[in-house]
C-alpha cells in the first residue's frame, strides 16, 4: 500500500468514528440507544440490514467462491425474497406491536421465562462467537496479505466499531451502515470496472463472458436435487427459505434493526428492500470473482495464492520441486491463454476446437495446482490443505481477492477496496454488538438482575455491554488464529440453533396449544437431534442448510407432544 | 417494561409481496438464461 492508500484508509476510518460519535445525542435514553427511539427511515433500516449481513467474509470469500467455482453460490440466496415475504406477514407485526426490545422477550409473553433465558443465550452464545470470526477472519488475510501486526490489525476493526456502537448505540450503527454499504458498494463496482479495463483491447465483454462460461464459471443454476449440495435450486430454494426465515426473523441482530423503523410499515419495507436488492447485489460480488477469473485467464495468476504457504514451501528442502511444478503452470497457463484468444476471436468451427484446447489446458493447471497442495501439505502440515472449492485449494480461496487488489489495482483504488472490506467488517460487528448488548441488558441483566432499576442505569449497562461484548469479540478473534479449524467447528455449533429457534416461534404463533413446557423441550430436543444429525457420519454430508426444516420440525413434534401431555393452563 | 406504543399503520402490502416474488422469479429467468446463454 502506498501513501494514498492509507490515506484512502486512514480518511474512512475517520469518518465513520466522527459520524457514529455524532449520534450520540441521540443515545441519552435507553429506548433511544437501543432502538433508535423508533424514529428510522426503511431505506436505511433496509440498508443496515443488509450490512450486518454482508460480513468482510462474505465480501473476501465470496469472490474467491466465484473465482474457483463460479456464480452457482447465487442459489443460496433464493429462499431469501419468499422469506421475507413470509416474515413481513407474520412476525414482523408481531414484534413491531408487542413493542418488546428483543425477539426472546416475545418468548415470554407468550410462553415463559425460562424459553426466552434459553433461546437469548443461545443466541448471545452462537453470536459471540461469530462475531470473533468477523474480524478475524479480513484481519488475519489483510495481515498476510499486507505483512501488518495482526493483533494490531484486529484493533484497527473492532477498536473504532466498539468506540461508536459504545457512545453512539443503535442510531450510529445503522447510520455508520448506510455509509459502510456505500463504501462497499463503490469499492466493489470499481473492483469491475478496473478488471474489465484489464482485459486484452481485442476481446469484447461477450467474448471475454463466453471464455468464462466454457470454464464453468457462469453455471448459475444446477436443478438436480442432491442434499448433499448446499448450492443447488433446491438447497438454496427450500434449505434456504428456512435459514433466511431463521436468521432474520429469530436473530436479534436482524431484528434489532427493524425494531427501530418509523411505522409497522416502514418496517416491513425495510427487510422486503432486501428481497429485492440482495440478489443483485450477489451478484456484483460474485461478477467480481468471475471477472477476477478472467483477468487471470490473460495474466498469468500466482499457483498458490496464500503466500504463507507459498513462502514455507520456497524455504523448504523441496523448493525445486515446487519452481519445476511453477515452470508446468507457467506453460499450461500460456496454452490456455492462446486457447481463449483464439476461441474469443474465431469462426464457430475454430472457437470449438479452441474451448476444448481451453478446457484440456484448464484441467492441465488444476491438475499441476493439485500437486503443488500436496506438496505444501507435506512441507507444512497443514491437514486442511487437501481441502478444495472448485479448482482452488480452500485456505487459497480467501487470498484471491486481496492477491488481485494489492497486485492489479490503481493506486488509491487499493485504499478504496481496502477501505470497503474493513467496511464490511465493521458493519456486521457493530450490528452484533448492539444486538448482544441489547439481549444481556433486556433479556438478562434486568429480566433476571436488577429489574427496577432507572433508564440512566440500563443506559450505562448497555454501554458497558457493548464495551464486553466488542473486547471478547477481539479475544475470539485473536485465538481464533490459534484454534484454526475448532473455531469453525463452534461456528458450526453456532449455526445448529437457527432451525431451532425458528421452531420455538413457529409454535408460538402457529399453535395455541403449544405451552412453555413444550417450546423449552421442543427447543433443546431440535437442538440435540440436529447436532446428532449434523456430526453423525451416516448424515455429516448432508448440506447444512437442511438442517433448519429439521430443526423447526423436531421442535414442532417434540413441543406439540409434550403441550399435549401437560397442563394446558401453560397456554397463553 | 417495554418500549414506547408503535406507530402502527395497516397500509396494504399485497400488491408489494405480489411484486416481490414478480422480480424474484424474473431476476432466475434471468440467471438461468445468462447462465445457459454464456455456457454454450
Amino acid at each position: 500500500m502506498r501513501l494514498l492508500d492509507w490515506l484512502v484508509v486512514a480518511g474512512y476510518l475517520i469518518w465513520i468514528v466522527v459520524d457514529g460519535l455524532r449520534r450520540t445525542k441521540a443515545a441519552s435514553q435507553i429506548e433511544g440507544y437501543l432502538l433508535a427511539n423508533r424514529s428510522l427511515p426503511w431505506w436505511a433500516v433496509g440498508l443496515s440490514v443488509m450490512a450486518t449481513q454482508l460480513s468482510a467474509i462474505t465480501l473476501v470469500g465470496t469472490t474467491g467462491q466465484a473465482y474457483a467455482d463460479g456464480m452457482r453460490f447465487i442459489q443460496f440466496y433464493f429462499g431469501l425474497p419468499f422469506a421475507m415475504v413470509i416474515l413481513s406477514v407474520t412476525l414482523v407485526p408481531f414484534f413491531y406491536r408487542s413493542g418488546v426490545y428483543t425477539a426472546y422477550e416475545y418468548l415470554e409473553r407468550r410462553f415463559d421465562v425460562k424459553t426466552r433465558t434459553l433461546a437469548s443465550v443461545l443466541f448471545l452464545f452462537g453470536r459471540s462467537m461469530s462475531t470473533g470470526a468477523i474480524i478475524s477472519a479480513p484481519a488475519v488475510i489483510l495481515s498476510i496479505v499486507f505483512h501488518w501486526n495482526l493483533t494490531l490489525t484486529i484493533l484497527a476493526i473492532g477498536g473504532p466499531t466498539i468506540l461508536y456502537t459504545m457512545l453512539g448505540g443503535v442510531q450510529a450503527v445503522t447510520w455508520t451502515d448506510v455509509k459502510q454499504m456505500a463504501v462497499v458498494v463503490g469499492g466493489l463496482v470499481c473492483a469491475v470496472i478496473a478488471l474489465i479495463f484489464g482485459l486484452p483491447h481485442d476481446i469484447g465483454l461477450g467474448q471475454a463472458l463466453h471464455v468464462a462460461g466454457a470454464a464453468g464459471r457462469l453455471n448459475t443454476i444446477d436443478f438436480h436435487f442432491d442434499v448433499r449440495q448446499t448450492y443447488t435450486f433446491w438447497s438454496g430454494l427450500i434449505g434456504g427459505l428456512f435459514l433466511h426465515l431463521s436468521y432474520f426473523g429469530c436473530d436479534q441482530s436482524q431484528v434489532q434493526r427493524y425494531l427501530t423503523a418509523k411505522s409497522l410499515t416502514q418496517a416491513r419495507h425495510s427487510l422486503l428492500m432486501s428481497a429485492f436488492v440482495k440478489i443483485p447485489l450477489q451478484v456484483l460480488v460474485l461478477m467480481v470473482g468471475v471477472f477476477m477469473f478472467l483477468f487471470c485467464v490473460f495474466n498469468r495468476p500466482p499457483m498458490l495464492f496464500n503466500t504463507e504457504y507459498r513462502d514455507s514451501v520456497e524455504q523448504s528442502a523441496r523448493a525445486a520441486d515446487y519452481h519445476a511444478l511453477e515452470s508446468d503452470f507457467t506453460r499450461a497457463y500460456e496454452r490456455r491463454r492462446d486457447a481463449a484468444t483464439k476461441m474469443a476471436a474465431g469462426a464457430d468451427g475454430d472457437r470449438d476446437t479452441a474451448r476444448d484446447e481451453f478446457r484440456d489446458a484448464t484441467k492441465a493447471m488444476q491438475a499441476i495446482r493439485g500437486r503443488a497442495t500436496v506438496l505444501v501439505k507435506d512441507v507444512t502440515g497443514s491437514a486442511s490443505y487437501g481441502d478444495k472449492v472448485g479448482d482452488t485449494p480452500k485456505p487459497d480461496v480467501n487470498y484471491v481477492f486481496p492477491t488481485f487488489v494489492t497486485t492489479r489495482l490503481p493506486q488509491g483504488l487499493v485504499g478504496l477496496v481496502i477501505a470497503a472490506i474493513f467496511a464490511a467488517a465493521m458493519s456486521a460487528t457493530a450490528g452484533e454488538l448492539s444486538a448482544t448488548a441489547t439481549a444481556t441488558v433486556m433479556d438478562v441483566y434486568r429480566r433476571l438482575v436488577n429489574r427496577s432499576a432507572t433508564d440512566a442505569h440500563y443506559l450505562l449497562i448497555s454501554r458497558l455491554a457493548v464495551g464486553f461484548w466488542g473486547i471478547v469479540a477481539c479475544t475470539v478473534a485473536h485465538v481464533a488464529v490459534q484454534l484454526g479449524s475448532l473455531i469453525e467447528v463452534v461456528n458450526r455449533i453456532g449455526s445448529i440453533f437457527y432451525g431451532s429457534l425458528l421452531g420455538v416461534f413457529v409454535l408460538a404463533l402457529g399453535f395455541r396449544r403449544a405451552n412453555g413446557h413444550g417450546a423449552f423441550i421442543g427447543l433443546l430436543s431440535g437442538i440435540c437431534a440436529v447436532v446428532i444429525f449434523a456430526f453423525h457420519p451416516a448424515t455429516k454430508n448432508v448440506s447444512y442448510l437442511w438442517h433448519n426444516p429439521l430443526g423447526v420440525g423436531v421442535v414442532v413434534i417434540v413441543g406439540m407432544t409434550v403441550s399435549l401431555l401437560t397442563s394446558p393452563q401453560h397456554a397463553a | 417494561m417495554s418500549a414506547q406504543p408503535v406507530r402502527d399503520d395497516e397500509t396494504p402490502m399485497g400488491r408489494t409481496y405480489a411484486l416481490v416474488i414478480l422480480c424474484h422469479s424474473t431476476v432466475i429467468a434471468i440467471l438461468w438464461w445468462f447462465g445457459r446463454t454464456f455456457s454454450q
